[in-house]
């Protein structure tokens, strides 16, 4: 009965986890003119109940890196970000921060991580488990495990409109005219295996497309066309990618056993794709147009990644930053690799563990 | 109500004996029931804090989970023996030492390793360090032919406990007890908040009601044939408050426990030679956890289990001279556990059956004595759903001496050795996406060398008794939950290894009666040094374990004026680290908690206790993110009718 309570945690943190979706203001279909980056920000989500979700950021300049940059920026909260943060995105000049256990949106300046304001998620004593988030046409979208996308308006920092999807939404991404809603069920004895289709003139759900069993994480590509991953059952049903045609949004077509990854960012049409544990290889990598492998393994100096645990890229020059979080416990690490799979360099964010999102600040 | 003496021709015995700490072959620590009306504690939990070489895990507040873990090898590795059997959870493994509360407990004695009497069931050497609990209601005294007590607390934060316990004897050889309590508390203690320090918050979700009943009844035949009986019931209702969640401050998850048992055992020595000791025991242990704010399709999220035990056991002395004794016991348990809730899922409802066996040699000669025993344990496992975890055989042996260098001076030198293991628990080997059938046993060896000292008449004291024990201890196949696979296959993996030195020193003074205030004091220090050594690759390698402090110490002092008892007692602890890397992230400040209590006894019959606890109103964790309550106070008021 003692070890019910100590293993909750456990599986809880287990059913927690990272992000690696990318969604910058500049969507893949309508690239911008990008300067290059003044440095990174790094969220580190910590440990589940250790409220110790840290938010590092790495100069580019001075080559030097803060580990806990919102202790430093905002000394009188004394508090911290919270518990688990589980994603993070930058859009219109600020950061929000999806705080998983905390049951709230943090929203910081972009320019220096000080703090303007948290969106709360916790309602009648119970907390919705904001999970991803995504930004498009002045809004951030926001999936939650109450079966909603709650909606906030980037100007008053408030929740305006919760859009009902399927159970326990996991990954979101836009398009020019669509959300798509990755449905987990993760808590069911069933999870399901739906993505929401949403209209983003009326944000209402149009429809419901089939994908893998217990999707996950969603990127769109260059040609517009929606990568779905998904976790499966733990058991006999491996993970999968399945392919939505980003113009029928009919079911999704699955890629098949050489595809078996949970995770997935994609640059272009170069897919990133990774499972977020340790001893599997760190990510392979196959053009997203053709769906051909490119490289079974990123990595081509020999560079060690313990656990990937995110992967983001830097849209102006293809740099791809892994985040490696160890043992789960010991603080993580970033490396940046060139898009040959060649380390540049490597920095630790000591205090923070569990890294799990890099964003870039421009 | 008259005091008069039973004049009626009594068996002896019964009473409570305790043992002489300085001449133990293996460290002994123990308190009766008169120091642990001075040491301010409600649970058995409060009252081992008092031990050298303990730690108590503490979450805080009456309904927080409390274990305890000795000499850093983890609370599975304790043993818990209540009037002479096991009380064992095959499922967690881990006592929650909370449900104890110390109301009709008489003595408590840590051992840590064997006890040092050989008569007794092998569960009793299976354990790493055994922690026994003698009931008073299982004891009469042998001046009394009735004895009823009724206690009454009530303190801080809601907390109100009323107890009672009736104790008569029937004729020359029947004795009979009853004993009940009752016990509730809010729990909504006061603590700094974590976001603000300006700021003080309340804990939710931290109640508890519970109540036990407990039956005994005792046949002495003469001073050595006696057969005694017991039932035990205790039924709790408690919220689980969890750790502080920082700007979340829901929290609404519960857990029901009920435990049942039933046991008896026949002691009877036939001759000077012979003597034996039969033991059973039934018991069930039924939990319900329920989180009613679960975000899935029905709305929760539950959890029903239920284990059942049946134990036998049988043990037999034989001293082969006056010097030499022999035992041999035999037992056998079988345990099974059964998950009942809609999630169960495909439940392995594993079915363990243990038979253990046990020789054991006791060489004793004057101040000389050499304790020995081998185990050998067998488990077969079975489980109606998937793969059941491995079958074992293991033998394991222990050994202890003392002796007396000097003649005159009372100065004793002991060692022990002990090897053991901890089989996986069903929660390990079954635990939903978690257990591993595959694991082996959790194997202990622990190395002890020592030094007594004790005498009586020295200047201002009537007794002084020193101990202090050195020890290593290496834990190999520590079963820990790592990620496997993926984030949601976390796994139990015997991948532990832990290496730990230790220090254990206690000081007992009884001081001589000074203008009629009588004065004692006991202390104990614990260094420890418990290292990580699991993975030479890990930047966690030669670490500190999460939560162990360096240096632990207690102190308890009492004076006695009149009626008036006055006490005070001190528990300290250093620094230490959560989980994690050892840097200032991961830091929990040293603390100190100040305890005073009076208690004054009104004519014969009826105390007063006041208590007050942590008087400097310290704000301190054991556990990060758990915090321990500030100031609060009891009062407790007890009537005693002796016949």
């Amino acid at each position: 009965m003692t070890t019910i309570k100590k293993l909750l945690p456990i599986v809880a943190l287990a059913i927690l986890c990272n992000a690696c979706k990318k969604n910058d203001e500049p969507t893949p279909t309508a690239p911008v003119q990008l300067t290059p980056a003044i440095g990174e920000y790094i969220l580190s989500e910590g440990g589940f109940g250790s409220n110790n979700t840290k938010l590092s950021f790495y100069n580019n300049a001075t080559n030097t890196v803060v580990g806990d940059f919102f202790a430093q920026q905002n000394p009188t909260i004394t508090g911290g970000l919270g518990d688990t943060g589980n994603d993070m995105i930058v859009y219109g000049g600020k950061l929000y921060i999806v705080m998983n256990v905390s049951g709230r949106v943090t929203v910081l300046n972009a320019s220096n991580a000080t703090f303007i304001k948290s969106i709360g998620f916790i309602e009648a004593g119970v907390n919705k488990q904001p999970r991803y988030a995504v930004a498009v046409r002045g809004k951030v979208y926001v999936t939650a495990y109450d079966n909603k996308v709650s909606v906030i308006d980037t100007s008053s920092l408030n929740i305006v409109k919760t859009i009902p999807v399927g159970p326990n939404p996991e990954g979101i991404a836009a398009s020019d005219n669509y959300l798509y809603v990755a449905n987990s069920g993760g808590l069911n004895a069933v999870p399901d295996s739906t993505v929401s289709l949403i209209d983003l003139n009326t944000e209402t759900e149009i429809k419901k497309i089939k994908v893998g069993l217990n999707p996950n994480k969603i990127e769109i590509n260059q040609a517009g066309n929606i990568f779905v991953t998904a976790y499966g059952n733990f058991g006999n049903i491996p993970p999968s990618i399945s392919v939505i045609n980003g113009s029928t949004n009919t079911n999704g077509i699955n890629l098949g056993p050489n595809f078996s990854y949970s995770h997935i960012r994609i640059f272009g049409d170069i897919a990133y794709v990774y499972n977020n544990y340790g001893g599997a290889g760190t990510a392979k990598v196959f053009n997203s147009a053709t769906n051909t492998i490119v490289r079974n393994e990123f990595i081509t100096d020999g560079t060690v990644i313990t656990t990937p645990y995110g992967i983001n890229v830097d849209d102006l020059n293809g740099d791809v930053y892994i985040a490696d979080a160890k043992n789960y416990v010991s603080a993580g690490s970033v490396t940046c690799f060139s898009s040959a799979g060649v380390k540049k360099f490597s920095f630790s964010v000591a205090p923070g563990v569990n890294p799990n999102k890099i964003v870039f600040r421009r | 109500m008259a005091q008069k003496y039973d004049t009626l021709a009594i068996v002896k015995v019964i009473s409570i004996k305790e043992k002489n700490i300085a001449t133990s072959t293996i460290p002994l620590q123990q308190l009766n029931n008169e120091q642990l009306q001075k040491i301010n504690s409600i649970t058995l939990a409060d009252a081992v804090k008092q031990f050298a070489g303990v730690q108590v895990k503490d979450y805080g507040g009456i309904g927080g989970l409390k274990t305890v873990s000795v000499r850093s090898l983890g609370a599975n590795h304790t043993g818990i023996l209540y009037d002479g059997i096991a009380i064992a959870d095959a499922q967690g493994g881990q006592i929650d030492l909370g449900k104890f509360s110390l109301d009709n407990i008489e003595q408590i004695q840590l051992y840590n390793s064997n006890p040092t009497d050989i008569l007794l069931p092998a569960r009793a050497f299976a354990s790493a360090s055994l922690l026994t609990l003698k009931s008073s209601s299982s004891i009469l005294n042998k001046e009394e032919k009735q004895n009823l007590k009724i206690k009454v607390q009530q303190g801080s934060f809601g907390y109100f406990s009323p107890s009672l316990l009736y104790k008569t004897r029937i004729g020359k050889s029947f004795q009979m007890s009853v004993s009940g309590m009752y016990q509730t508390a809010k729990s909504q203690y006061p603590f700094t908040s974590y976001e603000n320090s300006a700021i003080t918050e309340k804990r939710k979700n931290s109640d508890i009601n519970a109540y036990r009943l407990e039956y005994d009844a005792a046949y002495f035949k003469n001073d050595s044939n006696k057969i005694k009986f017991k039932t035990y019931y205790y039924n709790t209702k408690r919220g689980l408050p969890g750790s502080i969640i920082l700007y979340n401050n829901t929290s609404n998850q519960r857990l029901n426990d009920e435990n049942f048992f039933a046991q008896a055992t026949w002691q009877n020595k036939l001759n000077a030679k012979n003597e034996f000791l039969l033991s059973t025991k039934f018991s069930t242990d039924k939990s319900y956890y329920l989180d009613p704010s679960y975000l899935n399709n029905i709305g929760k999220l539950e959890n029903e289990f239920q284990q059942k035990e049946i134990y036998v056991s049988a043990a037999y002395k034989y001293a082969i001279t006056k010097f030499v004794e022999l035992s041999y016991s035999s037992d056998f348990f079988n345990s099974t556990l059964q998950r009942t809730d809609i999630f169960a899922d495909s439940f392995a409802n594993p079915t363990r059956n243990t038979f253990l066996n046990n020789i054991a040699i006791q060489i004793k000669k004057n101040a000389f004595e050499i304790n020995g025993n081998l185990l050998h344990t067998t488990i077969n496992e079975k489980v109606t759903n998937g793969k059941a975890g491995r079958n074992l055989q293991a033998f394991t042996p222990a050994l202890s001496t003392i002796f007396q260098p000097f003649n005159k001076i009372q100065l004793f030198l002991r060692a022990f050795y002990k090897h053991i293991f901890r089989a996986p628990t069903f929660n390990d080997l079954y635990y939903t996406n978690i257990g591993n059938v595959n694991l082996k046993p959790e194997v202990a060896y622990q190395y002890n060398v020592g030094i007594t000292f004790s005498k009586n008449n020295v200047s201002f004291l009537d007794k002084i008794t020193v101990t202090t024990d050195a020890y290593i201890n290496n834990v190999s196949d520590k079963i820990l939950a790592v990620p496997r696979l993926n984030l949601f296959q976390w796994s139990m993996q015997n991948i532990g290894t832990v290496k730990i030195k230790g220090l254990d020193a206690t000081l007992h003074l009884l001081f001589k009666e000074w203008n009629i205030v009588k004065l004692s004091s006991n202390i104990s220090y614990t260094f420890q040094q418990a290292l990580d050594v699991s993975d030479a690759n890990s930047t966690l390698y030669k670490t500190k374990l999460p939560f162990t402090p360096m240096h632990t110490g207690s102190v308890s002092m009492s004076a006695q004026y009149k009626k008036a008892v006055f006490s005070y007692n001190l528990l300290v602890s250093s620094y230490r680290y959560r989980q994690g890397d050892a840097i200032p992230e991961n830091l929990l400040q040293g603390w100190s908690s100040h305890d005073v209590s009076l208690a004054y006894t009104l004519k014969e019959n009826y105390k007063i206790i006041a208590e007050a606890n942590n008087i400097f109103n310290t704000q301190y964790e054991i556990i990060r993110y758990y915090p321990m309550p500030r100031f609060h106070y009891r009062i407790s008021f007890i009537a005693n009718f002796k016949k």
